[in-house]
């Protein structure tokens, strides 16, 4: 790792004012932080330590949500006795997202940050549009288990890792951004951005934000959202889904269905979500949808395996989820 | 052997309740200041990455692995390592276990392995071989997970038959 100067921020508003300095990086685990300064690819001059600064909580709201605050460690929110009452979804997408050790000092907030797994990103000498814009993808003519099928483009093929942000997608949780000046509340689904203007990113957040809470809302959906990944842990998804149904006497009335290792972002599959709707609980209702989604998707070779894949973790994470489904 | 070269005020480092005063970079993982600094060799690198789990640590009462926190970011903590494990009145019981089951081939990923199942055990875990591989991720080159997992499968037993 490079040399460079550490932090501690003992609350948010210092921890925001130091990270205004242009080369300084946030650290909460530093699970993702250390292992891309390991690379090469991150190279911070000054490492700000938020863990210090008073994010780490985990708190029920009124009406049987949950605000989080982005320095709770996975591990704190999954063994969490509400969440693994209620959230059965969130606590699945978290044990499946991380070992037991790294679940002990990753963060909530950080693991939504963390950055892609694509072979030619992490190794430093590579030429990779996401590290320099305009110098090329190699990933177009040798993509693998680790490469996008869906979201067109010949920018940026490399897939969000992050277990935790497919689950929240589904949850339709909001962060809270904060920088200097305000702060925001954004939905999971705004944080992420495709490869597209600006394959540099895999959110919007600017040199300087933080992260600094995460608020799931109740809703009726949640006690059966179920998350279905392959393989089920002890590495990053080629695919998974986050399924949930409301069902009216054996006919799904909607359903939430978020794919992940399958795009730049977490995918929602509308695709599917649309074919389902008024269609009895059945393995032909579940294909169909699974069929419809995934006639869309497209693989270079490596990651071809993908599209069969994809069709069968969403018809099984479907039958889980309606299972469970009153 | 590397010699530190920081103005910094030395950093306290707590390991088996022993106080450590060492001068390392912010730069230095805590597994290299263990291993490099400190000469607590016991740990191990292994993927230096956070995948293998070799590097397992337990910190202020969690695994945890070394290799992907900074010894700075730990001032303060209550750090295990597999050095403080045995007791002066003989080895731990998981460690025994592990010569009874024969649960280690090279040996290299056995600190680790007994580290993470101290933190497992500490979780509380039911003496069922299959709850016991879900929950232990260490890899083993070896391949002696069968008998890793006999091995804290006994343990589990005995500290349920305690109760």
């Amino acid at each position: 790792m490079n040399r460079f100067r550490y932090e501690r921020a003992p609350d948010i508003q210092n921890a925001l004012q130091q990270g205004a300095a242009p080369g300084s990086a946030f650290v909460g685990g530093g699970t993702n932080l250390f292992d891309m300064m390991k690379l090469g690819i991150a190279q911070p001059d000054i490492v700000i330590d938020l863990n210090h600064a008073g994010l780490r909580y985990i708190q029920s709201t009124a009406g049987g949500g949950l605000l989080i605050g982005a320095l709770a460690t996975m591990a704190d929110v999954a063994m969490f006795p509400l969440v693994q009452s209620n959230f059965p979804l969130l606590h699945q997408a978290l044990v499946a997202g991380a070992t037991p050790q790294l679940r002990n000092a990753a963060t909530f907030g950080g693991n939504l940050l963390q950055r892609p797994r694509c072979f030619f990103f992490r190794e430093r000498d590579f030429p990779c549009n996401k590290k320099i814009p305009g110098s090329g993808c190699h990933a177009l003519f040798a993509a693998d288990h680790s490469h996008a099928i869906f979201g067109g483009g010949q920018t940026c093929i490399a897939v969000h890792p992050s277990d935790l942000a497919v689950a929240l997608v589904s949850l339709d949780a909001k962060i809270e951004i904060h920088n200097r000046r305000q702060a925001r509340e954004v939905s999971l689904d705004e944080l992420f951005v495709g490869a597209e203007p600006d394959p540099t990113r895999e959110t919007v957040l600017e040199a300087g934000e933080l992260i600094a809470a995460v608020e799931i809302p109740s809703s009726p959906r949640l006690r059966t959202a179920h998350y279905f990944k392959v393989p089920p842990a002890g590495g990053f998804a080629n695919v998974s889904a986050a399924v949930s149904l409301e069902m009216d006497e054996g006919i799904v009335r909607s359903s939430r269905i978020v794919m992940g290792g399958v795009a730049h972002t977490p995918w929602r599959a509308h695709l599917a979500e649309a074919k389902l709707v008024g269609r009895p609980a059945s393995a032909r209702t579940w294909t169909e949808a699974a069929t419809a989604e995934m006639s869309k998707a497209y693989g270079r070779g490596g990651n071809d395996f993908k599209i069969a894949l994809g069709r069968t973790v969403l018809v099984r994470a479907l039958e889980a989820a309606a299972r469970v489904t009153p | 052997m590397v010699t530190a070269a920081t103005e910094a005020p030395p950093l306290r480092l707590v390991i088996n309740g022993n106080i450590h005063e060492v001068s390392v970079e912010p730069r230095v993982t805590l597994l290299d200041c263990l291993r490099d600094y400190l000469r607590l060799t016991g740990t191990k690198k292994g993927c230096d990455h956070g995948v293998c789990g070799a590097c397992t640590v337990i910190i202020d009462g969690k695994r945890r692995v070394s290799c992907l926190t900074l010894a700075v970011m730990q001032e303060g903590a209550a750090i295990e390592t597999i050095e403080g494990v045995a007791q002066s009145s003989g080895l731990h019981p998981l460690q025994e276990a592990f010569l009874r089951h024969d649960a280690f081939q090279c040996g290299y990923c056995t600190p680790g392995q007994i580290m993470a199942a101290i933190g497992l055990l500490r979780e509380g875990v039911e003496p069922d071989p299959d709850k016991i591989r879900e929950r232990l991720e260490n890899q083993c080159r070896c391949g002696c997970y069968t008998n890793i997992v006999a091995a804290i499968a006994d343990v589990a037993e005995q500290l349920a038959r305690a109760k």
